[in-house]
């Protein structure tokens, strides 16, 4: 298992678990769009573990680069993690 | 454009807004004022009945309702504009009786001195008497530690912790508030793309490219300030009052109008006057051209002006072949397209009656899909705008 933090929240799900998956199941606070990372509602800051989330796709990673979004920003909606990691809701 | 915007306010008044009228004009500002409170009592008798006393108190002072009139068509055209929007509010309130109930539908008007005046008022500035951007979020705001009539900066306009209704619906809320902040946001943020807009025609008339990517690397840095503001308060819309100031509203007569839209919005009319968006689907279409109905005839001038011009930029842009110039461009309409994007499922989501933060209120599942259809169009037709794909700088 893999701890998933937003905010105070903590929650302890299977490695592999798509974040937006992780939300529905559990009432964490990042607000979801899209869902295809072309929005960018659930802009997150990675505040640990970066590695332990898969890499940007060109969708997500073009979203970002049009917002100038800062290095450690990502969009929920398209994250996975295999570790555990520590966010915060932009 | 000098005339009609400034660096500091844009398309809202450069002083803060002064509702003191002459007079016995004055009084329909603190009807309005008190009317909020009664209204917030949640009893549409004791509200119908305490209003139509003070209107026909009003009125008996004042004469008879034609000297009324004669004192508002008196007072200059802007001046008139400011009048309606305490009486707009006052016919809102009137229409619905009451915030607790269901939102009102069906023609209705306020008692005869007051539904002429506000008829006459509309006449003579071109404004629909109902709710839209124009009066609830151009004209009827005040910020903390800013008396009425003084100058206002961009500084303080995107204060927002500062900003506030000048009148309420229903006494003082937080989700009114949020509501109104929403709104506001865009236009205040907004600000910079009229004088940055209009510098990037100049330059595409003068071909001057370096400034060109500078003025289009600005509006992009005043659109990603607005995207952020919206992002983060929209969540935050009721969806119960969303839906009374829609639906109560949006009837004028026996026709039923949307009320209070994006396409009302100065900003969003520039960046789609600047960049050109088609607006393929018939229902965008219909829906942008029945929102410039209630914004002043001076205004729609200035867009259509800039609409006549902003042909040029697409294609200077793209023949230039500059590529600081046709980068700052795409990243502009990439922008535009996923800010469109996020507005589309996040308002979405209002309309349909569940927001974000999981309130909820009787679906209407068709206004769902006719926005969600529409809006979907709009955004492939601001992306189809393009010149090409950029290469990607992030790693």
């Amino acid at each position: 298992m893999v701890l998933i933090q937003v905010g105070t929240k903590v929650v302890d799900v299977p490695p592999g678990s798509s974040l937006p998956q992780v939300c529905t199941e559990h009432p964490l606070p990042i607000v979801f769009g899209c869902r295809a990372g072309r929005c960018g509602s659930c802009l997150v800051q990675v505040l640990s573990g970066a590695t332990n989330l898969c890499t940007p796709n060109l969708r997500e990673a073009r979203t970002l680069d049009v917002l100038d979004a800062e290095p450690d920003w990502r969009l929920a909606c398209q994250c996975i993690a295999f570790g555990d990691v520590r966010l915060r809701y932009v | 454009m000098g005339l009609l915007a400034s660096t500091q306010t844009g398309f809202m008044p450069s002083r803060s807004p002064d509702y003191r009228f002459p007079g016995l004009l004055g009084e329909v500002v603190t009807l309005c004022k008190v009317g909020s409170t009664v209204y917030s009592r949640e009893d549409e008798h004791e509200f119908r009945s305490w209003l139509g006393a003070e209107i026909d108190a009003l009125t008996a002072r004042t004469g008879t309702p034609a000297d009324l009139i004669q004192q508002a068509i008196s007072l200059p055209l802007p001046e008139q504009e400011m009048l309606m929007v305490p009486l707009i509010y006052l016919n809102h309130m009137w229409r619905q009786g009451s915030p607790a109930l269901t939102a009102a539908s069906g023609p209705s008007a306020m008692p005869a001195a007051f539904d002429a005046l506000v008829t006459t008022l509309a006449e003579s500035t071109g404004i629909l008497p109902r709710f839209n951007q124009l009066i609830m979020t151009m004209r009827a705001w005040c910020i903390d530690g800013l008396p009425c009539g003084e100058h206002v900066s961009y500084r303080d306009l995107t204060d927002l912790n500062r900003v506030w209704p000048y009148f309420w619906l229903n006494g003082v809320s937080q989700s009114e508030l949020d509501f109104y902040r929403a709104f506001f946001a865009v236009e205040s943020w907004g600000v910079p793309v009229y004088g940055w807009g209009c510098l990037a025609l100049e330059c595409a008339a003068a071909d001057d490219a370096d400034l060109g990517a500078l003025a289009m690397r600005c509006i992009h840095a005043a659109l990603r300030n607005v995207y952020f503001c919206v992002r983060h308060l929209i969540p935050y819309v009721n969806p119960v009052e969303f839906r009374k100031i829609q639906l109560t509203g949006g009837w004028i007569n026996d026709e039923l109008n949307g009320a209070a839209s994006g396409y009302q919005l100065p900003f969003m009319l520039m960046l789609d006057a600047l960049f050109q968006v088609e607006f393929s689907h018939p229902g965008a279409y219909e829906a942008r051209e029945h929102g410039l109905r209630f914004v002043p005839k001076r205004w729609q001038e200035f867009f259509r002006t800039i609409r006549e011009l902003s042909p040029a930029l697409r294609p200077w842009v793209r023949e230039r072949q500059c590529p600081e110039l046709t980068d700052a461009y795409q990243r502009c309409i990439e922008l535009l397209t996923v800010y469109r994007t996020l507005h589309r499922y996040l308002a979405g989501q209002v309309l349909r009656g569940a927001t974000t933060t999981g309130r909820a209120f009787t679906s209407s599942e068709s206004n769902y899909r006719t926005f969600m259809n529409e809006i979907g169009a709009l955004v492939k037709d601001t992306a189809a705008l393009g010149i090409q794909d950029r290469i990607e700088r992030r790693p």
